[in-house]
């Protein structure tokens, strides 16, 4: 359905959330469930975009029966929040089937009776693709048991093997090979702590420690990280995970450590509730960073590091919003055309696209904050500036070349009507003056010196 | 944002009426400054005014010559040319070119030849790039440089000396330097540098101003465009925006003041002003001498021609009135000398007959006996009373309009002729300028002040209130938009102002230009979107404009089905001749009686439900009654409330009064209701005082009208005038929303009896050859208003007999069987509907109805048949080399019949075929072999559900019948129960949903139709009734209505009050309902 029609379904469109399918997302979901289905079976397999084949071959006598197996595994994952349709059979064709078309969303095909559990559920719980399906109802085979009726060996040469293998693989016939799911490495290293704590001083140490593995680790591989993630394991709450961004590329032990341990610091006047029995420390991405270049300055570190491990402690510190850079902006109003962005999300190796602007070979070299209000002698009404005061000083206006209009902002709500002058005064300096158009007022914006 | 005028939808300049502007003086006789550099609309997406508006602000401020030069083209010249006529401005034409490898540079032709250089020019860049865009290199300009100005351009930016050199090389005297000063940072020591390059390089400097808008306050819609043209927000924009609003038409004064230092670059504008002599009025228009032999002249040649005609058409001499209407008729061409028109027109016509393509001319001068002499209609004046000066003035000197329709699916070939005949280099399609209607406004002005794509879908729900002149608080309210919220605000502003602002050039339909000197000389060539093809710059107002010939070449399927119903009806009426559309025997009375009973499907025009329900109310008895039943279902009379007036008349249930003589005169033939377009003009002349000339133009400006326009200009005028002659203020009020209403689609009496001979026509042949009409119409969908389905079930209530899909009998196109066999003899008067196909030939249906038969794959079946009919799927698969994937969709559509399968058993067989092509071996026999699995029977609704997703029709049974029984107990009736109910009782009735239709006229008010086993079923369902059952009324496929029966005469409504939706019962079944606004 287009979600056009979806919201002309919904009377008030505040009424219909919308939110982006994220096929992604939806896999990392499952990938996460497979991990999580290891505590059933180690042999977990994921099927498609919303199935897991779990192989309870030999481990059903750890519960009492398959209800109670599907009872147990339907609960768990109640508990993290989620819908399930089970179900338990020979065969995994057999499984998906049910799993996907019962009536019940949990099913149980007794052991040797697939067929017959099969027999009134459609042709497609077979697994089997559109096209395939289609033809079968054109030819009036809609469920599986009239399907098992058609010869193979004539099914197979109408729709190719691939029919005759899904309904042997149903059936048990042929076997069907399980891939366990293994989730992907991640670089990390995490310490155990003996009996869980709260102590200070020995979750510095785990964090010392955790750190200088993980950076050995970062060494192998020739890698700085720009993100990492510090996890503590609790035995009773759920974990709890903070982040860490850097500005450049590290891997110096002291410097994670330091922004560690003062994150930690920052962390116990919150309070971390409950004991810690773990510390991890992780990251998903690595950046190649020279192997050469570490060594040689680690020591003494390159003025490019030290910035960039200042800008990380200052931001650790006053928080990521209140250590700023500036940025060049494409605007024509003067106090726009730069604006202030966290330092620690700048990114020196991206040129931020400003189109060259002529006008700027106009501009002064230093530009007030805000435009300063100034009284203004003219000489004749509305004529060119003659002579302004500024912080208790007269400047005598001896030439001035202008004027550059600037009427901008208006779909801000704020039409700007400006005319720019530069003034040169008797004192030798140079003003960056303008007058406000719709009233007449003069400012000091900038001086060229 | 300032406060500013409302903008009104713009009109070409050729048709504002002009007698209601005074032309101003000007204020100073002589001004010492030119502006030379404007940009108009017409350079999409950067300038900001109209053309006229450039013109009429350069008046004011007392400019004596402006130029207008948009980039890349003069498309907006012949509109910038007629606005400076009346207004006593010179315009001097130009373009701004940027070529690839050199500075940008402005181009004015001096004289005629120059002109033909830069139209030239232009084309070549236009034609080497792709649609709106133009590749041009130095090298270019400088091989068609002769006679043209250049003016270098430049804004801030530097030009080397290096550059310049070589422009200075190829223009000598003619070249100059453009220097402007916009108040940018550091201007004034930009201007001093162009200065001293200016000297330095020996190429006088000029002063400009890069004009984008013609007042200061059009920046804020500038800016917008340039949003629009960059894809980004306002606020992304930055500095690809100007820096501030300057780019305006100053007063000569104050550029004065902006170049105290440079009287001379001041001066030169005027001096170049002088050097231009070049004006529009020079494009001498030639027609093309090739229509006429050599010995003689046109008129000579023409009244041969209509000699001929006259004959062929009147083997038994031709009638006396119509030997009048001859001679004065060419009088008055010979007076106009429009004879190379008619000529031209009579050739197009002449090499469609020549290729058997069926074809029929309209339009102001069509429907005159000289035209019917020359074949280009077939209404003939012996018959109707069509006057040739109701269509053709003497006062105004401008080509007669003749549009021709030819059958759609061949008019390409016409159009090929046409190329052929004349060359590309004369012959053009023109121009559709596509302008900002409310809601492309809406969405690009929204996007460009950063609305959320919601919020502007929310406010594209109140468009048209976006097009009025104030926009109800209140409904903005009830909407959820804040009126009073700035962005909201400034949004209302720019729409009203981009709205009719040119767009982009698109071909034109139909249109085309003939010229005797080669058409790239006088206007630009571009390409279209569309390979291979191209068009011209101007668009049609512009060539009337100008006194072009144009030739509407435009595409009716309606003609394809006649011409294709013929072919068919003498596949068995072989000893006579051919039918045409004027050997049809005239005014039958059957076909009139099936008309008054609405029994219409398939039939031009009159099929469409309001016509269905017009039908029997007006009852048409005569040839003149169906023109009129033609032109009456349009806005024009409906929003001028003439049609229930009119039909009490026609049931003399009220007598006709005419205030006046000439009233009557203007009004006698429709029962003193003003129907026609002509009528209304006509009577602004006879009843209001109007000139014939203002008139004229009052129609031209209908076009153009949109909700509020020029009309309340001079409705005083009208209002006074018709009060003075007696006429009542309710029917000039009337006669005000009529205007408004051909405002929206107009439909003139010269359209509407052209259009009431296919009426005739195709109603004839579906009276006398239901089973040839309806395969005709299928074999040229799609056409009409109905589906096969609809078409077919409607043959079949007159009796006749369809035949299935089958392998070894149906051809791609439906065809007739039986016909050797057949002692066929028209049915008379007095046989029922339902027997009219009886005894005739059977209607065999035809492959294109399966979804994704190709012609060719038809084909190849075909032609393998003809050895022999097919034995097997293998033998098929094998002779006619069909794909396993047609076979799979013919078996699925049960074309298999005649050899013994049911699809399923066809399907079966076909799904074993292997993808190949050798010939059949002794291997194919072991296939009979295979156990044969019981397939299950396939139940009846399973079948029809599955005929109609794979030919969108059956002959099984319909698929109300299937669900009968369950519908009854719910206490359903059905279409012939309906018929007996009587009036003001409440029914239940289901159907399936054939057409919804929402008339723009009708005030949301929704019309379906439905249909059953029995017949159609007409609802009208109130907006109210609509939102409270939106789901179903939307997405049912079978439709159950709860509501009030209503009965006018024969017509039957039901007045729904609930509406729901029993698709689920045979949810399966794919039926096209077909929605039409």
């Amino acid at each position: 359905m287009p979600l056009a029609e979806a919201r002309a379904l919904v009377r008030t469109s505040e009424s219909l959330v919308v939110r982006r399918h994220n096929p992604e997302a939806v896999q990392k979901a499952l990938e996460t469930l497979a991990i999580w289905c290891d505590q059933f079976s180690p042999v977990v397999h994921v099927e498609g975009m919303d199935t897991l084949l779990i192989d309870m071959t030999g481990t059903q006598r750890l519960f009492t029966d398959e209800n109670a197996l599907l009872k147990t595994i339907g609960k768990q994952l109640h508990r993290l929040g989620y819908t399930s349709r089970l179900a338990c059979a020979d065969t995994c064709g057999a499984a998906w089937a049910l799993a996907h078309v019962h009536d019940d969303d949990r099913a149980i095909a007794q052991p040797g009776a697939t067929a017959a559990s099969l027999a009134r559920l459609p042709v497609w719980a077979l697994r089997l693709d559109e096209a395939c399906v289609q033809s079968l109802r054109s030819l009036g085979v809609a469920t599986i048991e009239a399907l098992l009726h058609m010869p193979r060996s004539s099914l197979a040469l109408r729709f190719g093997d691939a029919l005759v293998l899904r309904i042997d693989q149903a059936l048990g016939d042929v076997p069907e090979l399980l891939v366990p799911f293994r989730p992907p490495s991640v670089v990390g290293s995490s310490i155990s702590i003996a009996a869980s704590t709260d102590r200070l001083d020995i979750l510095k140490e785990a964090i010392a420690r955790v750190t200088d593995t993980f950076c050995k680790k970062l060494e192998n591989r020739v890698a700085g990280v720009q993100q990492i993630f510090l996890r503590f394991g609790r035995p009773t709450l759920r974990p709890f995970t903070i982040e860490q961004t850097m500005s450049r590329p590290t891997r110096s032990v002291g410097h994670l450590q330091s922004l560690l341990l003062s994150t930690l610091d920052r962390l116990t006047t919150i309070g971390i509730h409950g004991r810690i029995d773990k510390v991890g420390l992780w990251a998903r991405h690595l950046i190649p960073l020279d192997a050469l270049q570490a060594e040689l300055f680690e020591p003494d570190v390159s003025r490019y590091e030290s910035i960039g491990q200042l800008i990380d402690r200052l931001s650790n510190q006053l928080g990521t919003d209140n250590v700023v850079r500036t940025r060049p902006q494409s605007d024509h109003l003067p106090e726009r055309v730069y604006s202030h962005v966290p330092a620690l999300s700048f990114q020196p190796n991206v040129k931020h696209k400003v189109a060259h602007d002529a006008s700027m070979e106009h501009r002064p070299i230093c530009l007030l904050a805000r435009p300063v209000r100034v009284s203004m002698i003219s000489v004749i009404p509305d004529g060119p500036p003659a002579q302004f005061s500024w912080s208790g000083t007269q400047f005598e206006i001896v030439r001035c070349i202008g004027p550059e209009r600037i009427e901008t902002g208006w779909w801000r709500g704020r039409h700007v009507q400006r005319d720019y002058y530069r003034a040169a005064c008797h004192t030798g300096q140079h003003a960056w003056l303008f007058r406000e158009r719709m009233t007449g007022e003069w400012f000091l914006h900038g001086w060229f010196d | 944002m300032p406060e500013y005028t409302n903008e009104l939808k713009r009109k070409h300049p050729a048709k504002v009426l002009r007698t209601i502007r005074e032309p101003k003086r000007r204020q100073s006789s002589a001004s010492g400054y030119v502006e030379l550099r404007c940009k108009s609309n017409f350079s999409f997406l950067r300038g900001a005014s109209h053309p006229e508006e450039l013109v009429e602000q350069a008046e004011e401020l007392g400019y004596s010559a402006l130029a207008i030069t948009d980039r890349n083209t003069l498309s907006g010249i012949v509109r910038a040319h007629i606005a400076a006529k009346t207004r006593d401005i010179k315009l001097i034409i130009g373009a701004e070119i940027t070529p690839q490898d050199a500075p940008p540079i402005a181009l004015y032709p001096t004289n005629r030849a120059a002109y033909g250089r830069l139209c030239r020019l232009l084309t070549k860049g236009n034609l080497r790039a792709k649609k709106g865009e133009c590749e041009l290199y130095f090298s270019d300009i400088a091989a068609l440089s002769d006679g043209l100005i250049g003016l270098v351009l430049s804004t801030s930016v530097r030009i080397d000396d290096d550059q310049l050199y070589p422009y200075r090389d190829v223009f000598g005297d003619r070249l100059y330097l453009s220097a402007s000063h916009l108040h940018g940072s550091g201007d004034t020591q930009y201007v001093a540098m162009m200065r001293e390059q200016s000297s330095r390089v020996g190429i006088p400097l000029v002063a400009t101003n890069d004009v984008h808008y013609h007042v200061a306050e059009r920046r804020f819609l500038q800016d917008v465009l340039t949003c629009i043209r960059e894809k980004c927000t306002l606020a992304q924009a930055g500095t690809r925006l100007f820096s501030n609003a300057e780019r305006y038409l100053k007063s000569p004064e104050s550029i004065a003041r902006l170049f105290p230092d440079d009287p001379n670059a001041i001066a030169r504008t005027v001096e170049i002003a002088h050097r231009c002599r070049f004006s529009l009025d020079e494009l001498q228009y030639h027609y093309p001498e090739e229509i006429c032999p050599d010995d003689r002249t046109p008129y000579a040649h023409l009244l041969h021609l209509v000699e001929q005609g006259a004959k062929k058409r009147y083997p038994d001499g031709t009638p006396e009135k119509v030997e009048r209407l001859i001679a004065h008729e060419m009088q008055l061409i010979e007076e106009l000398h429009f004879e190379p028109y008619f000529l031209t027109v009579y050739d197009l016509v002449r090499y469609a007959r020549s290729r058997g393509i069926l074809c029929q001319g309209r339009g102001s001068a069509a429907n005159s006996a000289v035209c019917y002499c020359l074949g280009i209609t077939s209404v003939d004046p012996d018959r109707v009373e069509l006057l040739f000066e109701r269509f053709i003035s003497k006062e105004r000197n401008e080509p007669p309009d003749i549009d021709v329709d030819f059958e759609h699916e061949r008019r390409e070939e016409v159009l090929q002729y046409v190329f052929d005949k004349y060359g590309r280099d004369r012959a053009g399609i023109v121009a559709e300028v596509i302008t900002y209607r409310p809601r492309s406004a809406v969405r690009d002005v929204g996007k460009a002040l950063g609305l959320s794509l919601d919020r502007i879908n929310l406010i594209s729900k109140s468009l048209e209130w976006w097009a009025a002149e104030s926009v109800p608080d209140t409904h903005l309210k009830d909407a959820g938009i804040d009126p009073k919220e700035r962005t909201i605000r400034a949004l209302s502003k720019l729409v009203r102002q981009l709205l009719g602002f040119p767009r982009h050039l698109s071909q034109h339909v139909g249109g085309f230009v003939i010229t005797q000197t080669p058409l790239c000389e006088m206007v630009p060539i571009g390409n279209a979107a569309m390979p291979d093809r191209t068009f011209i710059e101007w668009d049609k107002d512009d060539i009337d404009a100008l006194g072009m010939l144009k030739v509407d070449c435009l595409a009716l399927g309606m003609l394809t089905a006649i011409r294709k119903c013929f072919d068919l009806v003498h596949a068995y009426q072989n000893d006579e001749p051919k039918w045409t559309l004027a050997s049809v025997p005239a005014e039958d009375p059957a076909v009139y009686d099936m008309l008054c009973d609405a029994d219409s499907i398939g039939v031009f025009q009159v099929e469409s439900r309001a016509q269905m329900t017009m039908l029997p109310r007006l009852k048409p008895r005569c040839y003149y009654e169906l023109v009129i039943e033609v032109a009456i279902v349009r806005p024009g009379p409906i929003q001028g409330k003439m049609v229930h007036p009119y039909l009490r008349r026609r049931n003399n249930e009220e007598s006709p009064e005419y205030a006046t003589p000439e009233v009557k005169a203007v009004l006698e033939r429709t029962l003193g209701i003003p129907i026609f377009q002509e009528q209304v003009m006509a009577l602004a002349v006879a009843a209001a005082g109007f000139t014939p000339g203002e008139a004229d133009q009052l129609r031209r400006s209908m076009g153009v009208w949109r909700k509020v326009g020029v009309i309340e200009r001079f409705r005083e005028k009208l209002f006074t005038g018709m009060q003075a002659h007696g006429l009542s203020q309710d029917f000039a009020e009337r006669l005000c929303d009529q205007i408004r209403g051909f405002g929206e689609y107009g439909f003139p009496e010269s359209h509407a009896a052209s259009f009431a001979l296919l009426v005739y026509v195709s109603a004839w042949l579906k009276r006398y050859h239901p089973a040839a009409f309806c395969a005709a119409v299928i074999n040229s969908l799609p056409m009409g208003f109905y589906a096969p389905a609809q078409l077919v079930r409607d043959a079949i209530q007159h009796g006749v007999t369809v035949v299935p899909i089958d392998v070894n009998h149906s051809r791609y196109d439906c065809t007739l069987e039986g016909i050797d066999a057949l002692a066929f003899s028209q049915s008379s008067a007095e046989v029922p509907p339902a027997e009219w196909g009886k005894g005739g030939p059977l209607l065999r249906l035809g492959m294109r109805l399966i979804k994704g038969v190709s012609l060719t794959e038809a084909t190849q079946i075909e032609q393998a048949r003809q050895e022999a009919p097919f034995g097997s799927i293998i033998d098929l698969h094998c002779r006619a080399r069909a794909s396993r994937a047609t076979l799979a969709k013919l078996a699925a559509a049960d074309a298999f019949g005649s050899l013994g399968l049911n699809r399923r058993e066809a399907l079966w067989q076909v799904l074993a075929l292997e993808t190949r092509t050798e010939a059949p071996t002794l291997f194919d026999d072991l296939m009979d072999c295979e156990p044969n699995p019981q397939l299950p029977k396939q139940s009846l609704t399973d079948r029809v559900a599955q005929d109609y997703s794979t030919v969108g029709l059956t002959l099984a049974a319909h698929p109300l019948s299937l669900l009968r029984s369950r519908l009854r107990k719910r206490g359903m009736i059905d279409a012939k129960q309906l018929k007996t109910t009587p009036a003001k009782r409440k029914v239940r009735i289901a159907g399936l949903v054939i057409t919804r239709q929402r008339p723009a006229t009708a005030k949301g008010t929704l019309f379906f139709t439905l249909e059953d086993e029995y017949g159609q079923i007409n609802l009208i369902v109130r907006q109210r009734v609509y939102e409270r059952f939106r789901r179903a009324a939307r997405d049912a496929v079978v439709l159950v209505a709860e509501g009030m029966v209503e009965r006018q005469g024969k017509v039957i409504h039901v007045m729904v009050q609930r509406l729901g939706n029993v698709s689920d019962s045979i949810r399966s079944l794919t039926v096209r309902s077909r929605d039409f606004r």
